[in-house]
Protein backbone atom coordinates (compact mmCIF):
# COMPACT_ATOMS: atom_id res chain seq x y z
CA UNK A 1 0.00 0.00 0.00
CA UNK A 2 1.22 3.47 -0.80
CA UNK A 3 -0.18 5.38 2.04
CA UNK A 4 1.03 8.82 0.83
CA UNK A 5 2.23 9.08 -3.01
CA UNK A 6 3.49 12.83 -2.60
CA UNK A 7 6.59 10.65 -0.47
CA UNK A 8 7.71 8.70 -3.56
CA UNK A 9 7.50 12.00 -5.64
CA UNK A 10 4.32 10.53 -7.21
CA UNK A 11 2.23 12.11 -9.72
CA UNK A 12 -1.25 11.83 -10.03
CA UNK A 13 0.06 10.97 -14.31
CA UNK A 14 3.05 9.64 -15.90
CA UNK A 15 5.99 8.04 -14.25
CA UNK A 16 7.86 8.76 -11.77
CA UNK A 17 11.86 7.70 -11.24
CA UNK A 18 13.18 6.22 -8.13
CA UNK A 19 16.43 5.04 -6.83
CA UNK A 20 16.75 2.22 -4.49
CA UNK A 21 19.98 0.53 -3.78
CA UNK A 22 22.02 2.66 -6.44
CA UNK A 23 19.43 1.39 -8.95
CA UNK A 24 16.62 3.12 -10.87
CA UNK A 25 13.36 2.17 -10.99
CA UNK A 26 10.14 3.28 -13.13
CA UNK A 27 7.21 3.66 -11.18
CA UNK A 28 3.56 4.20 -13.24
CA UNK A 29 -0.22 4.88 -12.29
CA UNK A 30 -2.33 2.81 -13.72
CA UNK A 31 -5.20 5.53 -13.84
CA UNK A 32 -8.51 3.47 -13.13
CA UNK A 33 -10.23 5.77 -16.71
CA UNK A 34 -8.64 2.96 -18.80
CA UNK A 35 -8.34 0.41 -16.08
CA UNK A 36 -11.50 0.48 -13.60
CA UNK A 37 -9.91 -2.72 -11.68
CA UNK A 38 -6.80 -4.30 -11.51
CA UNK A 39 -8.10 -7.80 -13.22
CA UNK A 40 -8.89 -5.92 -16.36
CA UNK A 41 -5.20 -4.89 -16.61
CA UNK A 42 -3.60 -8.18 -15.76
CA UNK A 43 -6.08 -10.31 -17.92
CA UNK A 44 -4.92 -7.51 -21.02
CA UNK A 45 -1.31 -8.06 -19.83
CA UNK A 46 -1.77 -11.64 -20.32
CA UNK A 47 -2.91 -11.39 -23.86
CA UNK A 48 -1.18 -8.64 -25.50
CA UNK A 49 1.63 -7.85 -22.82
CA UNK A 50 2.44 -4.71 -21.25
CA UNK A 51 3.65 -1.66 -22.68
CA UNK A 52 3.68 2.14 -21.09
CA UNK A 53 4.21 5.37 -22.24
CA UNK A 54 7.31 7.37 -20.77
CA UNK A 55 7.62 11.06 -22.15
CA UNK A 56 10.53 11.80 -23.78
CA UNK A 57 11.86 14.15 -21.02
CA UNK A 58 12.65 11.48 -18.73
CA UNK A 59 16.22 10.61 -18.10
CA UNK A 60 16.81 7.75 -19.92
CA UNK A 61 20.19 7.34 -18.54
CA UNK A 62 19.38 5.80 -15.42
CA UNK A 63 17.64 2.90 -16.76
CA UNK A 64 19.93 0.25 -16.44
CA UNK A 65 19.12 -4.01 -17.23
CA UNK A 66 18.60 -4.02 -13.36
CA UNK A 67 15.91 -1.54 -13.59
CA UNK A 68 12.18 -2.74 -12.89
CA UNK A 69 9.22 -0.84 -14.20
CA UNK A 70 6.42 -1.07 -10.90
CA UNK A 71 2.85 -0.73 -11.59
CA UNK A 72 0.34 1.11 -8.73
CA UNK A 73 -2.98 1.16 -9.30
CA UNK A 74 -5.53 3.12 -7.16
CA UNK A 75 -7.90 -0.35 -6.28
CA UNK A 76 -4.99 -2.89 -5.83
CA UNK A 77 -5.34 -2.80 -2.00
CA UNK A 78 -8.32 -3.08 0.16
CA UNK A 79 -7.86 -2.22 3.21
CA UNK A 80 -11.17 -3.83 4.73
CA UNK A 81 -10.29 -7.21 2.89
CA UNK A 82 -11.39 -9.46 5.34
CA UNK A 83 -14.95 -9.03 5.05
CA UNK A 84 -14.76 -10.12 1.86
CA UNK A 85 -14.52 -13.49 2.42
CA UNK A 86 -13.36 -15.86 -1.12
CA UNK A 87 -13.20 -19.12 -2.32
CA UNK A 88 -10.47 -18.66 -5.14
CA UNK A 89 -6.88 -19.48 -4.70
CA UNK A 90 -4.21 -17.15 -4.62
CA UNK A 91 -3.45 -16.94 -7.97
CA UNK A 92 0.32 -15.72 -7.23
CA UNK A 93 0.76 -19.09 -4.62
CA UNK A 94 1.54 -16.74 -2.00
CA UNK A 95 2.42 -19.68 0.56
CA UNK A 96 0.75 -17.55 3.34
CA UNK A 97 -2.41 -16.66 0.86
CA UNK A 98 -2.82 -20.70 0.55
CA UNK A 99 -3.23 -21.67 4.12
CA UNK A 100 -6.43 -22.21 5.25
CA UNK A 101 -8.69 -19.74 6.60
CA UNK A 102 -6.31 -17.06 5.51
CA UNK A 103 -8.49 -13.63 4.65
CA UNK A 104 -6.56 -10.72 4.15
CA UNK A 105 -5.48 -8.44 1.29
CA UNK A 106 -4.87 -11.27 -1.79
CA UNK A 107 -5.03 -10.86 -5.26
CA UNK A 108 -8.04 -13.29 -5.58
CA UNK A 109 -9.85 -10.17 -4.61
CA UNK A 110 -8.96 -8.49 -7.48
CA UNK A 111 -11.18 -10.60 -9.69
CA UNK A 112 -14.42 -10.62 -7.74
CA UNK A 113 -14.44 -6.89 -8.12
CA UNK A 114 -16.33 -4.48 -8.20
CA UNK A 115 -16.77 -5.19 -4.52
CA UNK A 116 -19.51 -3.01 -2.43
CA UNK A 117 -17.98 -0.92 0.38
CA UNK A 118 -14.30 -1.96 -0.19
CA UNK A 119 -11.86 0.83 0.87
CA UNK A 120 -9.75 0.92 -1.59
CA UNK A 121 -6.20 2.24 -1.53
CA UNK A 122 -3.35 2.69 -3.72
CA UNK A 123 -0.69 0.17 -4.33
CA UNK A 124 2.37 -1.57 -6.03
CA UNK A 125 0.32 -4.67 -7.72
CA UNK A 126 3.55 -5.50 -10.08
CA UNK A 127 7.26 -5.84 -10.90
CA UNK A 128 8.61 -6.10 -14.30
CA UNK A 129 11.49 -6.34 -16.17
CA UNK A 130 12.10 -3.82 -18.15
CA UNK A 131 13.20 -5.63 -21.59
CA UNK A 132 13.74 -3.05 -24.36
CA UNK A 133 12.62 1.07 -24.91
CA UNK A 134 10.43 1.09 -27.66
CA UNK A 135 10.03 4.36 -29.29
CA UNK A 136 7.06 5.15 -31.89
CA UNK A 137 7.85 6.32 -35.35
CA UNK A 138 7.11 9.59 -36.10
CA UNK A 139 6.77 9.45 -40.04
CA UNK A 140 5.62 12.48 -41.18
CA UNK A 141 7.53 14.85 -38.33
CA UNK A 142 10.52 12.73 -37.59
CA UNK A 143 10.00 13.68 -34.11
CA UNK A 144 11.33 10.55 -32.76
CA UNK A 145 14.85 10.83 -34.22
CA UNK A 146 15.73 13.10 -31.33
CA UNK A 147 13.78 10.74 -29.01
CA UNK A 148 15.87 7.63 -30.22
CA UNK A 149 18.71 9.61 -29.76
CA UNK A 150 18.03 10.25 -25.82
CA UNK A 151 16.40 6.80 -25.40
CA UNK A 152 20.10 5.90 -26.18
CA UNK A 153 21.53 6.43 -23.04
CA UNK A 154 19.36 3.97 -21.56
CA UNK A 155 21.28 0.59 -20.61
CA UNK A 156 18.42 -1.38 -22.47
CA UNK A 157 18.18 -1.47 -26.26
CA UNK A 158 15.81 1.02 -27.60
CA UNK A 159 13.93 -0.21 -30.90
CA UNK A 160 11.75 2.10 -33.49
CA UNK A 161 8.17 0.69 -33.89
CA UNK A 162 5.43 1.57 -36.23
CA UNK A 163 2.95 3.88 -34.34
CA UNK B 1 -17.79 41.20 -15.41
CA UNK B 2 -18.29 37.88 -15.60
CA UNK B 3 -19.52 36.85 -12.00
CA UNK B 4 -20.63 37.98 -8.32
CA UNK B 5 -17.54 38.82 -6.71
CA UNK B 6 -16.51 42.46 -8.10
CA UNK B 7 -13.27 42.62 -7.51
CA UNK B 8 -12.53 46.08 -9.32
CA UNK B 9 -14.74 49.12 -8.91
CA UNK B 10 -17.74 49.81 -11.29
CA UNK B 11 -16.64 52.78 -12.28
CA UNK B 12 -13.36 54.60 -12.75
CA UNK B 13 -12.40 55.99 -9.01
CA UNK B 14 -11.28 59.55 -8.42
CA UNK B 15 -7.29 59.41 -7.40
CA UNK B 16 -5.72 62.57 -5.97
CA UNK B 17 -1.87 63.24 -4.88
CA UNK B 18 -0.78 64.04 -1.48
CA UNK B 19 1.83 63.99 0.10
CA UNK B 20 0.52 61.69 3.83
CA UNK B 21 2.76 60.86 6.80
CA UNK B 22 3.83 57.31 6.55
CA UNK B 23 2.29 56.81 10.07
CA UNK B 24 -1.24 56.48 8.23
CA UNK B 25 -0.40 54.04 6.04
CA UNK B 26 -1.17 50.44 6.67
CA UNK B 27 -0.39 47.34 5.28
CA UNK B 28 3.65 47.37 4.19
CA UNK B 29 4.62 45.78 7.45
CA UNK B 30 5.79 42.34 6.01
CA UNK B 31 7.21 43.75 2.70
CA UNK B 32 10.86 43.51 2.38
CA UNK B 33 12.33 45.84 0.30
CA UNK B 34 16.19 45.14 -1.31
CA UNK B 35 18.97 46.99 -0.18
CA UNK B 36 18.95 48.78 -3.81
CA UNK B 37 15.72 49.92 -3.35
CA UNK B 38 16.48 51.67 -0.11
CA UNK B 39 19.86 53.42 -1.65
CA UNK B 40 17.72 54.50 -4.37
CA UNK B 41 15.30 56.07 -1.98
CA UNK B 42 18.28 57.57 0.28
CA UNK B 43 19.61 59.31 -2.55
CA UNK B 44 17.30 60.15 -4.82
CA UNK B 45 14.24 60.16 -2.43
CA UNK B 46 10.43 58.92 -3.91
CA UNK B 47 10.45 58.77 -7.66
CA UNK B 48 7.14 57.89 -8.17
CA UNK B 49 3.75 57.75 -6.23
CA UNK B 50 2.62 54.36 -4.19
CA UNK B 51 -1.41 53.94 -4.61
CA UNK B 52 -3.23 53.89 -1.33
CA UNK B 53 -7.06 53.70 -0.92
CA UNK B 54 -8.64 55.40 2.19
CA UNK B 55 -9.65 53.41 5.13
CA UNK B 56 -11.17 54.09 8.42
CA UNK B 57 -10.43 56.84 11.14
CA UNK B 58 -8.67 58.91 8.48
CA UNK B 59 -5.85 56.28 7.62
CA UNK B 60 -4.60 54.38 4.48
CA UNK B 61 -4.38 50.86 3.46
CA UNK B 62 -1.59 50.61 0.53
CA UNK B 63 -2.45 49.20 -3.04
CA UNK B 64 0.65 49.32 -4.30
CA UNK B 65 4.08 50.52 -3.19
CA UNK B 66 4.33 48.49 -0.37
CA UNK B 67 8.32 47.53 -0.48
CA UNK B 68 9.14 51.12 -0.93
CA UNK B 69 6.46 52.08 2.04
CA UNK B 70 8.99 50.12 4.05
CA UNK B 71 12.13 51.24 2.30
CA UNK B 72 11.35 54.48 3.78
CA UNK B 73 10.40 53.02 7.19
CA UNK B 74 13.63 51.43 7.73
CA UNK B 75 15.51 54.39 6.44
CA UNK B 76 13.50 56.71 8.73
CA UNK B 77 14.49 54.29 11.54
CA UNK B 78 18.39 54.31 10.91
CA UNK B 79 18.42 58.15 10.16
CA UNK B 80 19.74 57.25 6.78
CA UNK B 81 16.84 59.39 4.95
CA UNK B 82 16.79 63.34 5.05
CA UNK B 83 13.37 63.85 4.09
CA UNK B 84 10.60 63.48 6.74
CA UNK B 85 8.74 60.04 6.80
CA UNK B 86 6.12 60.91 4.15
CA UNK B 87 5.29 59.52 0.89
CA UNK B 88 4.03 61.02 -1.83
CA UNK B 89 0.42 58.96 -2.37
CA UNK B 90 -2.18 58.71 -5.97
CA UNK B 91 -5.31 58.20 -3.05
CA UNK B 92 -7.55 55.92 -5.00
CA UNK B 93 -11.52 57.44 -3.77
CA UNK B 94 -14.29 55.86 -4.39
CA UNK B 95 -16.98 54.21 -2.31
CA UNK B 96 -16.65 51.07 -2.99
CA UNK B 97 -12.45 50.80 -2.48
CA UNK B 98 -12.87 50.63 1.66
CA UNK B 99 -13.87 46.82 0.83
CA UNK B 100 -10.95 44.13 0.70
CA UNK B 101 -11.70 42.48 -2.14
CA UNK B 102 -11.85 45.80 -3.91
CA UNK B 103 -8.64 46.49 -2.61
CA UNK B 104 -7.14 42.46 -3.35
CA UNK B 105 -8.32 43.26 -6.98
CA UNK B 106 -6.75 46.73 -7.47
CA UNK B 107 -3.62 45.48 -6.37
CA UNK B 108 -3.58 42.04 -8.50
CA UNK B 109 -4.55 44.72 -11.55
CA UNK B 110 -1.82 46.88 -10.66
CA UNK B 111 0.79 43.78 -10.40
CA UNK B 112 -0.61 42.71 -13.86
CA UNK B 113 0.86 45.42 -15.92
CA UNK B 114 4.42 45.26 -13.80
CA UNK B 115 6.76 42.44 -12.87
CA UNK B 116 5.28 40.25 -10.00
CA UNK B 117 5.58 40.82 -6.20
CA UNK B 118 4.33 37.17 -5.21
CA UNK B 119 3.86 38.01 -1.39
CA UNK B 120 2.19 41.03 -2.39
CA UNK B 121 0.08 38.85 -4.49
CA UNK B 122 -0.92 36.44 -1.85
CA UNK B 123 -1.71 38.83 0.57
CA UNK B 124 -3.96 40.27 -1.94
CA UNK B 125 -5.65 36.83 -3.09
CA UNK B 126 -6.05 35.66 0.21
CA UNK B 127 -7.95 39.04 1.41
CA UNK B 128 -10.28 38.75 -1.59
CA UNK B 129 -10.54 34.90 -0.87
CA UNK B 130 -11.58 36.30 3.04
CA UNK B 131 -14.46 37.87 1.05
CA UNK B 132 -15.75 35.30 -1.23
CA UNK B 133 -15.62 32.23 1.50
CA UNK B 134 -13.75 28.56 1.36
CA UNK B 135 -16.76 27.15 -0.30
CA UNK B 136 -16.73 29.32 -3.82
CA UNK B 137 -12.90 29.49 -3.30
CA UNK B 138 -12.63 27.87 -7.30
CA UNK B 139 -14.94 30.25 -8.39
CA UNK B 140 -13.52 33.00 -6.51
CA UNK B 141 -10.04 32.14 -7.99
CA UNK B 142 -11.70 32.20 -12.04
CA UNK B 143 -13.14 36.08 -10.73
CA UNK B 144 -9.49 36.62 -10.11
CA UNK B 145 -8.15 35.83 -13.27
CA UNK B 146 -10.63 37.42 -14.96
CA UNK B 147 -11.27 41.05 -13.58
CA UNK B 148 -7.14 41.15 -12.45
CA UNK B 149 -5.47 39.95 -15.80
CA UNK B 150 -3.50 37.37 -13.80
CA UNK B 151 -3.65 34.06 -15.16
CA UNK B 152 -5.96 31.55 -13.43
CA UNK B 153 -2.43 29.49 -12.75
CA UNK B 154 -0.59 32.27 -11.16
CA UNK B 155 -3.30 32.61 -8.57
CA UNK B 156 -3.18 28.59 -8.56
CA UNK B 157 0.41 29.07 -7.99
CA UNK B 158 0.15 31.75 -5.48
CA UNK B 159 -2.60 29.94 -3.15
CA UNK B 160 -0.41 26.36 -3.29
CA UNK B 161 1.91 29.07 -0.40
CA UNK B 162 -1.23 28.73 1.84
CA UNK B 163 0.44 25.44 2.93
CA UNK B 164 3.97 26.80 3.83
CA UNK B 165 4.19 26.33 7.68
CA UNK B 166 4.49 29.51 9.58
CA UNK B 167 8.23 29.84 9.63
CA UNK B 168 8.81 29.70 5.78
CA UNK B 169 5.66 31.92 5.30
CA UNK B 170 7.15 34.75 7.46
CA UNK B 171 10.59 34.04 5.36
CA UNK B 172 8.39 34.21 2.17
CA UNK B 173 6.50 37.46 2.71
CA UNK B 174 9.68 38.71 4.14
CA UNK B 175 11.38 38.51 1.82
CA UNK B 176 13.83 36.06 3.06
CA UNK B 177 13.14 33.24 -0.04
CA UNK B 178 12.05 33.13 -3.18
CA UNK B 179 8.89 32.86 -4.93
CA UNK B 180 10.16 29.75 -6.60
CA UNK B 181 12.12 28.32 -3.08
CA UNK B 182 8.75 29.03 -1.65
CA UNK B 183 6.69 26.87 -4.16
CA UNK B 184 9.50 24.04 -3.95
CA UNK B 185 9.01 24.18 -0.42
CA UNK B 186 5.24 24.33 -0.05
CA UNK B 187 4.75 20.84 -2.17
CA UNK B 188 6.78 19.56 1.11
CA UNK B 189 5.02 17.98 4.17
CA UNK B 190 4.77 20.13 7.46
CA UNK B 191 8.10 17.74 8.73
CA UNK B 192 10.34 18.52 6.21
CA UNK B 193 9.38 22.15 5.84
CA UNK B 194 9.89 22.35 9.52
CA UNK B 195 13.54 20.96 8.54
CA UNK B 196 14.04 23.91 6.50
CA UNK B 197 12.92 26.58 8.99
CA UNK B 198 14.90 25.16 11.48
CA UNK B 199 17.97 25.73 8.79
CA UNK B 200 16.81 29.34 7.95
CA UNK B 201 16.58 30.02 11.70
CA UNK B 202 20.15 28.99 12.16
CA UNK B 203 21.39 31.62 10.15
CA UNK B 204 21.48 29.41 7.01
CA UNK B 205 20.80 30.83 3.93
CA UNK B 206 18.40 28.48 1.76
CA UNK B 207 18.75 27.84 -1.77
CA UNK B 208 16.43 25.47 -4.04
CA UNK B 209 19.13 22.78 -4.50
CA UNK B 210 18.59 22.56 -0.23
CA UNK B 211 14.72 22.22 -0.63
CA UNK B 212 15.47 19.72 -3.36
CA UNK B 213 17.81 17.67 -0.71
CA UNK B 214 15.00 17.46 2.20
CA UNK B 215 12.63 16.05 -1.02
CA UNK B 216 15.03 13.58 -2.00
CA UNK B 217 15.99 11.89 1.27
CA UNK B 218 12.22 12.09 1.97
CA UNK B 219 11.85 9.64 -1.32
CA UNK B 220 15.17 7.89 -0.38
CA UNK B 221 13.09 7.12 2.78
CA UNK B 222 10.21 6.05 1.42
CA UNK B 223 11.59 3.77 -1.30
CA UNK B 224 13.63 2.11 1.30
CA UNK B 225 10.53 0.83 3.08
CA UNK B 226 8.98 -0.53 0.04
CA UNK B 227 9.35 -4.56 -0.30
CA UNK B 228 12.62 -5.84 -1.17
CA UNK B 229 10.98 -8.12 -3.31
CA UNK B 230 9.61 -6.01 -5.90
CA UNK B 231 13.09 -4.90 -7.12
CA UNK B 232 13.80 -8.67 -7.99
CA UNK B 233 12.90 -11.51 -10.31
CA UNK B 234 10.83 -13.15 -7.85
CA UNK B 235 10.47 -17.19 -8.59
CA UNK B 236 7.34 -17.98 -10.35
CA UNK B 237 5.39 -21.28 -9.19
CA UNK B 238 4.50 -23.28 -12.66
CA UNK B 239 0.88 -23.61 -11.69
CA UNK B 240 1.15 -19.56 -11.94
CA UNK B 241 2.70 -19.52 -15.25
CA UNK B 242 0.47 -22.06 -16.52
CA UNK B 243 -2.90 -20.56 -15.03
CA UNK B 244 -2.20 -17.12 -16.91
CA UNK B 245 -1.49 -18.60 -20.62
CA UNK B 246 -4.48 -20.20 -20.03
CA UNK B 247 -6.52 -17.96 -18.76
CA UNK B 248 -5.69 -15.64 -21.43
CA UNK B 249 -6.04 -18.27 -24.59
CA UNK B 250 -9.47 -18.50 -22.92
CA UNK B 251 -10.01 -14.92 -23.02
CA UNK B 252 -8.64 -15.04 -26.62
CA UNK B 253 -10.96 -17.43 -27.96
CA UNK B 254 -13.72 -16.06 -30.16
CA UNK B 255 -17.01 -16.63 -28.65
CA UNK B 256 -18.50 -17.39 -32.28
CA UNK B 257 -16.85 -18.92 -34.95
CA UNK B 258 -17.31 -22.92 -33.59
CA UNK B 259 -14.60 -22.65 -31.32
CA UNK B 260 -16.64 -23.83 -28.80
CA UNK B 261 -14.85 -27.79 -28.35
CA UNK B 262 -11.63 -25.20 -27.80
CA UNK B 263 -12.76 -23.57 -25.62
CA UNK B 264 -14.58 -26.05 -23.09
CA UNK B 265 -11.00 -27.89 -23.51
CA UNK B 266 -9.23 -24.35 -22.03
CA UNK B 267 -11.96 -24.48 -19.42
CA UNK B 268 -11.28 -28.42 -18.68
CA UNK B 269 -7.41 -27.60 -18.54
CA UNK B 270 -8.33 -24.74 -16.48
CA UNK B 271 -10.02 -27.12 -13.72
CA UNK B 272 -7.55 -29.51 -13.97
CA UNK B 273 -4.69 -27.50 -12.60
CA UNK B 274 -7.22 -26.06 -9.77
CA UNK B 275 -7.34 -29.87 -8.76
CA UNK B 276 -3.96 -30.95 -8.96
CA UNK B 277 -3.14 -27.95 -7.81
CA UNK B 278 -5.14 -28.86 -4.71
CA UNK B 279 -4.24 -32.06 -4.55
CA UNK B 280 -0.68 -31.19 -4.02
CA UNK B 281 -1.54 -28.68 -1.53
CA UNK B 282 -2.61 -31.55 0.52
Amino acid sequence: MIDDPGRLGLASVGVTLIERDGVTHVIDIVGREHYLTVASFIDEARRLGISRRAPRTIDFGRITPASRLLLAHPHADIANAPEFPCEERCPCHVAEHLMSGFGDMCARLWWTEPLEAARHRLALFASFAIPQIEVVKDDTGGSHVSTTEQASRAGVPVVEVER
Amino acid sequence: MSGQLALLPTAAPKVRRETLPLELIDGFEDAAPSAKLRELIRDLGLLQPVVVVAAQCGRYRVVEGRRRCKAIAQLTDTDEVRVAPTVDALIVEGRQTGRGEVCGGLTLALHASRSASPASELQAIEAILETGGADSEPATVKEIAAQTGMSVQTVRRRLRLRSLTPALRAAFDGGTITASLAEAAARLPDACQRELGAQLEGGNRLSVADVRDVARNRTAAATGELPGGLFAEAEVAWQVTVRGHLTAALCAIPVEGGYDELGRATRDALAQLERVDAEDET
